[in-house]
């Protein structure tokens, strides 16, 4: 019976079904936001107002082609998408989206959840290597060197909220504001907030971070080689991975998604579409810039950043005020 | 060079082509040593075609060189034909091609700011310019019956009018486009992510531009003034009064630069041209379909650059030879050059820079090495000596 | 850090506005007066002079003279009558609109229409008859 119940959470809710409907919901409010701020309309005829939009290009990714590069890694080529989808799809499990507490949630899963959302950069990396091609290489390269730039601001402004709330664990962080009545310390890690945001839009790699994949330089970055399936798998990963990036960001400073089954379903969808609205409007407003510009920015403007804001929150946990 | 450098090939088919060139670089790591450059790919036959067909057919065959530029290879050629017919063409038939070319301009500028927007991941900036554009575009679109291939000349003057509902829509357009403009350059010299990508890349000194032949806004952004409207004028640009953009800074910025201000200077001259349009005929009422035998040369100030017509007519109704030189195939070669020594990421915004169009570039080119018959081959340096030579003594312009 | 987001005022603003995209084709568009749409032909206008065959950029028009012998029957001295027929290749035409131009008898005109495509290219033959 237990069995059956994990699987039930594994595989239907909070797991892989969910995580795949929920996350098209995303995506098509990403598109249709962008859309609206470049005064156009978006989405428009599959299903009310585009709403199944990025369903419809999943179905007709799995109907095309697939080939294989004849001087590549057949085995390594086939696997690498259902390893990062797996690694997304895991990392979204950990969160606090219903029960407050998550599926099975214990200190430090926290650092898992960060650990698992890296994942799908490395598995980009690998597969830009596998598909033996000059763009995908190039792509690939890029991949690495834009994760020395954000992957440490992204950690220290995480770290944030884990030491305001004295515990590794993502559901006491969540809970912390519910159960002390310290209802100031969401403003006050604001620092931290934009940091993390920052540090998503780099993580997805989307516009002004979108160098690894830029369409007019390297013609798709380190995916160049894939098609059809494989790259309908790739694509549903990047979705997951939003969906989980900013659950993981709403869960932590926004104050986690309390209060029963009606006002914890409610307040995940606020605050993810609050997340993912910043996101857009992101990726509206500025060009893609380059790589050594990104690490430039990274460690001009981010590190500093979230390293003020640790030291804000560490003064004022020393002084006895948190 | 060979030691651990790839070479990426960049075309024929690349996303950020629009049209099928192909580019060899040489990079280590994210840096390029070196650029190669293999076109022909678009090459079409037109001037083969021409040699076929009358003028009339030639005059509407010529507009399909390109879409954007339609206009100017049009112009050319049938200034080269007036020229050799001796035809007078009457001052509102001048007038209405001039306006018809400054509202190219205008189209087609706005349409190289969506396309560099586009090309360093700026979408919001592309598609707003796209959206200004469609203004240009409705009101030629009223002008003319199409809006791209305007099919507007014709042998001895312009096949259409222009009524005063026009005349006011123009004059609305320009204000509003002027408006937005001066929006546009804010952004343009502004943004701080837009110009991480333009300042200071795909430098070309002036120097260079002016040994590797560039022309049009492209060496204009190098502190070269030359435009054929002012140098050597066609129509009716004695009378219109503009300035000749250029900007000191040689990079990708002073290109976008130069044609937002080149934008904003067309919109002044087509306020100019439908204040001072005369009444009148607009073409020649009866022009003879057999042209004397002879040669002309015809200068046009495309979007991109100069473009020249050579036209050799024997006394039939079809011509014997058309020979086109677009201006991007004066701009290619610098453009490739200008990326050495520069990112792979600077690729695409580089070669955009010169607003390429390689469907007007692709012409045949015949090189004859005879030695034997007493035929003397002309070097470079030597027709370049007497270019320079010809244009000090007999126009007074010092290159 | 300076002058961060100078599109955002301009995207906030647009989130309120309606968007400017024309939904094509649910919504029609009436193209402006003098449009250069396909080339029709008047047929009992036409005279068989063939300017048009002969200006036409694209080589798209044919005209076919063919001479009606008059019916038996008839009184001595009828001449026989002419009858054109007049073919237009529509994936030739380039819309260039030279043989409205030429022709000295207004045998044809330009209409609006631009939606000619279709699956076969027969279709895209016009012949049309006089009378």
């Amino acid at each position: 019976m237990e069995t059956v119940k994990v699987m039930l959470y594994i595989l239907v809710f909070p797991g892989f079904l969910f995580q795949m409907i929920y996350s098209t919901y995303l995506e098509w409010v990403d598109r249709k936001l962008y859309a609206r701020m470049q005064n156009r309309r978006g989405p428009l005829y599959t299903g009310w107002s585009g709403v199944l939009q990025p369903v419809a290009d999943i179905v007709k990714l799995f109907a095309k082609e697939d080939v294989t590069p004849a001087a590549s890694d057949k085995f390594m080529f086939n696997i690498l998408p259902l390893v990062a989808l797996a690694s997304a799809c895991t990392a979204g499990l950990y969160l606090p989206v219903w029960h407050l507490t998550g599926f099975n949630s214990f200190q430090g899963d926290l650092v898992v959840v960060v650990y698992l959302l890296a994942m799908p950069s490395f598995v980009l990396f690998l597969a830009g290597w596998f598909s033996v091609s000059p763009f995908s290489l190039i792509g690939a390269t890029r991949v690495l060197t834009q994760l020395f730039a954000y992957e440490v601001p992204f950690f220290l402004a995480l770290l944030t909220p884990a030491v305001v709330a004295g515990s590794w664990k993502i559901a006491d962080i969540a809970k912390y504001p519910w159960a002390s009545g310290n209802w100031w310390v969401i403003p006050l890690q604001v620092l931290a907030f934009i940091v993390a945001v920052l540090a998503l839009q780099a993580k997805l790699e989307r516009v002004p971070f979108d160098i690894p994949e830029a369409e007019t330089e390297v013609v798709a970055g380190p995916l160049t080689e894939y098609s059809g399936k494989k790259l309908a798998v790739f694509r549903i990963q990047k979705d997951i991975s939003m969906y989980a990036g900013s659950a993981l960001i709403a869960a932590l400073f926004l104050g986690g998604f309390g209060g029963g089954l009606y006002l914890g379903a409610l307040q995940l969808v606020l605050k993810t579409l609050l997340v993912v609205a910043l996101l857009s409007v992101i990726r509206g407003a500025c060009a893609r810039i380059r790589i050594d510009q990104i690490v430039s920015f990274s460690w001009r403007y981010l590190a500093p950043m979230s390293i003020v804001q640790f030291l804000i929150v560490l003064l004022l946990k020393g002084g006895g005020v948190i | 060079m060979a030691e651990n450098t790839i070479k990426i090939p960049v075309g024929p088919q690349h996303p950020f082509l629009k049209e099928p060139c192909k580019f060899e670089f040489e990079i280590k790591g994210e840096e390029i040593c070196g650029a190669t450059i293999r076109m022909g790919y678009n090459h079409r036959g037109m001037e083969k075609a021409c040699e076929d067909r009358n003028y009339y057919q030639c005059l509407y065959l010529l507009e399909r060189i390109c879409g954007i530029c339609s206009h100017s290879h049009t112009t050319a050629f049938v200034q080269a034909v007036e020229n050799l017919l001796e035809l007078e063409v009457p001052k509102r038939g001048l007038y209405l091609r001039a306006l018809v070319c400054e509202l190219e301009r205008l189209h087609s500028h706005l349409l190289w700011l969506g396309v560099a927007a586009h090309e360093v991941g700026f979408d919001t900036l592309f598609m707003y310019t796209w959206r200004d554009r469609e203004l240009v575009m409705n009101i030629l679109e009223e002008i003319s019956g199409n809006r791209v291939n305007y099919a507007i000349n014709t042998v001895g003057g312009v096949r259409r009018d222009i009524t005063a509902d026009q005349r006011k829509k123009l004059l609305e357009i320009s204000t509003v486009l002027k408006e937005r403009l001066a929006y546009y350059a804010n952004i343009g010299t502004n943004e701080p992510s837009f110009i991480a990508r333009i300042q200071g890349v795909g430098k070309m000194s002036r120097e260079r531009a002016i040994e590797k032949c560039a022309v049009g806004p492209f060496a204009r952004a190098s502190n070269v003034d030359i435009d054929v409207r002012r140098d050597d004028p066609y129509g009716i640009y004695p009378e219109l009064e503009f300035k000749v953009i250029t900007s000191e800074s040689c990079d990708i910025l002073g290109r976008v630069v130069v044609r937002v201000l080149e934008m904003v200077e067309s919109c002044k001259m087509i306020e100019q041209i439908l204040q001072k349009m005369p009444e009148g005929e607009i073409a020649v009422q009866k022009v003879p379909r057999r042209v004397p035998a002879g040669t002309a040369v015809s200068r046009y100030e495309a979007p991109r650059g100069e473009d020249v017509h050579f036209v050799r007519s024997n006394g039939t109704d079809k011509p014997e030879r058309v020979k086109v030189r677009a201006p991007t195939l004066c701009n290619l070669e610098a453009a490739a050059e200008s990326v050495v020594g520069s990112y792979v990421a600077d690729i695409p915004i580089a070669i955009a820079s010169i607003d390429p169009c390689f469907s007007c570039t692709d012409r045949m080119t015949v090189l004859l090495n005879d030695n034997r018959r007493g035929v003397r081959v002309a070097t470079w340096e030597e027709l370049r000596r007497h270019g320079v030579d010809w244009y000090r003594q007999n126009k007074g312009i010092r290159f | 850090m300076k002058k961060v987001g100078l599109l955002l005022p301009e995207m906030m603003q647009h989130l309120t506005h309606r968007p400017v995209t024309r939904l094509y084709p649910f919504e029609k568009v009436t193209p402006p007066e003098g449009f250069r749409g396909t080339p029709r032909f008047k047929p009992n206008n036409c005279i068989g002079c063939k300017a048009c065959v002969r200006d036409c950029t694209a080589e798209a028009i044919e005209i076919d003279v063919r001479k009606i012998d008059p019916p038996p029957g008839s009184p001595e001295g009828t001449k026989p009558t002419k009858k054109m027929v007049c073919t237009i290749y529509l994936d030739r035409c380039v819309h260039c609109a030279r043989c409205v131009e030429v022709c000295p008898k207004d045998a044809l005109y330009m209409d609006a229409e631009f939606e000619v495509a279709n699956f076969t290219r027969d279709a895209l033959k016009i012949v049309q008859e006089s009378d």
